[in-house]
């Protein structure tokens, strides 16, 4: 199954089965070669990680119909192991866009660990400072869906714990941080194409 | 026309910064920005600083351009597009003249982008020549030189164009010039007429003629390459050949010529009809000046004139001038066979004028 596939080359290409730091809880099964009967289970098991954590969400027999589509520039990601319905606003018209909903319409809501960063969840209400162009509609949701697949790797490699919210805040750039030092990569606390590279997040 | 800036969209408000686009992950290097999606409308990006997206255009026209991402002014400058030749840096958009015809009249605050740009002449095509414009950049000379020479010394295959009005340069300045990332920089000067009044009267402000003949003076002994920039004004058409006598005599030192029609736009917009010389109807002062240069070995050449609308004997020194992104043909130009070779019109050029002087060959 594809997704799997993805899933397990990602845990692999993390190290995970060698380090001891890719899990917040390990599983107790090793998780090692290739004929290792456990990876499996352990997809399974982070699935069941994202269901829980998207428990709130509406509609889940349908996401298999959501593709982005993607026009000419031949970009197409490899499906990850949960995709959301993503919130694909009508591209505002540049001439008089509309104003910015209040609150920025969200198709679920995020789980509120008791005392985490707030800013997870107010970054993307920041308004836009003084004279930019039209504001489109709503800043979160260009970036949502793919900042959502990097907290869901990052959660998955143990990173992260804070909710998949599509919204970068201090816990995500945190957690990157911390993913692209073991990685030997260049540390910025951003959504680097190495960060993508090494989450998987891009199709190659 | 081209755009040159496009709306874009940061997910983190970050500092400005300069980043090169690439669509395909083999082009990527380290500090490049990676197309990672895209769709009709727009197209989204990673790089060092984080995702962005720019809007209205087709991808693939961006591949390999450097750009200033500024997030909090919801856009992208392209600073250097990839296989364009008419790429100008912009350092300061305040000036110390006031010419009459000004096709981009400068502003009272300066950004200081330098930083930026360095970082942009680093990311440049291999041979590039980077064109340096403003306002007048010479009003941040320390910084102007201190960017050029160390962009020639990490990339020497660049060379720079750089417009100036002149006014800034003094003996001091010979020993900078006269180091070897200089040599790689043009200095694109304009001077409007032999006589000081008139030069003053043009470009506004007094005792300019004598200022820029220092400058002159300074660059003369620095050995720098001068290209000389005469905007053809009804104020000014009629001493042309005046000018060509001042030039060969006085300045036998200067590279090139560049007499240069105006341009519809900025200040010369409004005062259209009162400086708009049509060389159509009187060429002759032009030619003449044409000649005198020429039979003194200085061949100038025609920046701004449609090839159907200078005389044939001298329609070989029209050349293309009009930058890309702002050039145009009139529907008359179709079945030109001198097309390639000519500079069209300004995208801002009256279309009714365009479509009455527009004279396929």
């Amino acid at each position: 199954m594809k997704k799997t596939r993805f899933l397990i080359t990602s845990l692999l290409a993390a190290g995970i089965g060698v380090g001891d730091k890719a899990f917040a809880a390990p599983p107790d099964t090793p998780t090692t070669g290739d004929g290792d009967p456990n990876r499996q289970g352990l997809f399974r098991q982070f699935r069941l990680d994202h269901m829980v954590q998207l428990a709130s969400h509406r509609s889940h027999s349908s996401h298999s119909s959501h593709r982005s589509s993607s026009s000419g520039g031949g970009y197409s990601y490899p499906s990850t192991v949960y995709t959301p319905p993503v919130y694909t606003p009508a591209p505002a018209p540049a001439p008089a866009p509309a104003p910015e909903p209040a609150s920025p319409p969200s198709l679920y809501t995020p789980r509120r660990p008791s005392a985490s960063r707030p800013q997870d969840e107010t970054f993307a209400t920041v308004p836009r400072s003084q004279s930019a162009l039209p504001t489109l509609s709503g800043r979160t949701e260009r970036f949502n869906s793919i900042v959502r697949r990097v907290q869901l790797g990052l959660l998955a490699y143990g990173y992260y714990q804070g909710p998949i919210n599509g919204t970068v805040g201090e816990g995500t750039r945190a957690a990157i941080k911390r993913l692209q030092d073991d990685f030997k990569l260049k540390v910025t606390g951003t959504i680097t194409p190495q960060v993508l590279d090494a989450l998987r997040v891009t199709a190659e | 026309m081209i755009p040159l800036a496009l709306r874009a969209d940061t997910l983190e408000l970050a500092e400005r910064f300069v980043t090169r686009l690439r669509m395909r992950r083999h082009d990527w290097k380290p500090g490049d920005a990676l197309a990672v999606r895209s769709d009709a409308s727009s197209t989204l990006f990673s790089c060092d600083e984080g995702l962005f997206a720019v809007d209205g255009i087709d991808p693939q026209d961006l591949d390999g351009d450097v750009v200033l991402v500024d997030g909090r002014r919801g856009r992208v400058e392209r600073l250097l597009r990839s296989g364009s030749t008419h790429n100008t840096l912009v350092v300061t958009e305040r000036c110390d003249q006031l010419c009459v015809m000004c096709s981009q009249p400068p502003r009272k605050t300066h950004d200081d982008r330098f930083e930026l740009l360095e970082r942009a002449c680093q990311l440049a095509v291999p041979n590039a020549v980077v064109g340096i414009s403003g306002g007048e950049p010479t009003l941040y000379k320390a910084e102007l030189l201190g960017m050029l020479e160390r962009a020639i010394e990490a990339r020497p295959d660049l060379s720079f164009h750089v417009l100036s009005n002149g006014q800034h340069f003094d003996a001091t300045d010979v020993a900078t010039l006269r180091r070897p990332a200089f040599r790689r920089v043009v200095w694109g000067i304009p001077l409007y007429a032999a006589d000081a009044a008139l030069h003053d009267i043009i470009v506004v402000k007094p005792g300019a003629f004598k200022r820029l003949e220092e400058s002159f003076a300074t660059l003369l002994l620095a050995g720098a390459a001068i290209e000389l920039r005469t905007v053809v004004t009804s104020l000014n058409a009629r001493f042309l050949p005046t000018l060509a006598r001042h030039v060969t005599r006085r300045l036998p030192f200067v590279a090139s010529w560049s007499i240069m029609q105006l341009e519809n736009i900025g200040f010369a917009k409004n005062r259209w009809a009162d400086l708009y010389y049509d060389h159509r109807f009187e060429f002759e002062p032009i030619g003449h000046a044409i000649d005198i240069a020429v039979a003194h070995g200085l061949r100038p050449r025609l920046f701004n004139f449609p090839r159907c609308s200078v005389p044939t004997a001298f329609r070989g020194l029209a050349v293309a001038s009009i930058s890309d992104w702002k050039r145009r043909y009139a529907d008359a130009c179709g079945p030109c066979g001198e097309r390639d070779a000519c500079t069209g019109f300004f995208e801002w050029h009256p279309t009714g004028e365009m479509e009455a002087m527009a004279d396929p060959l």
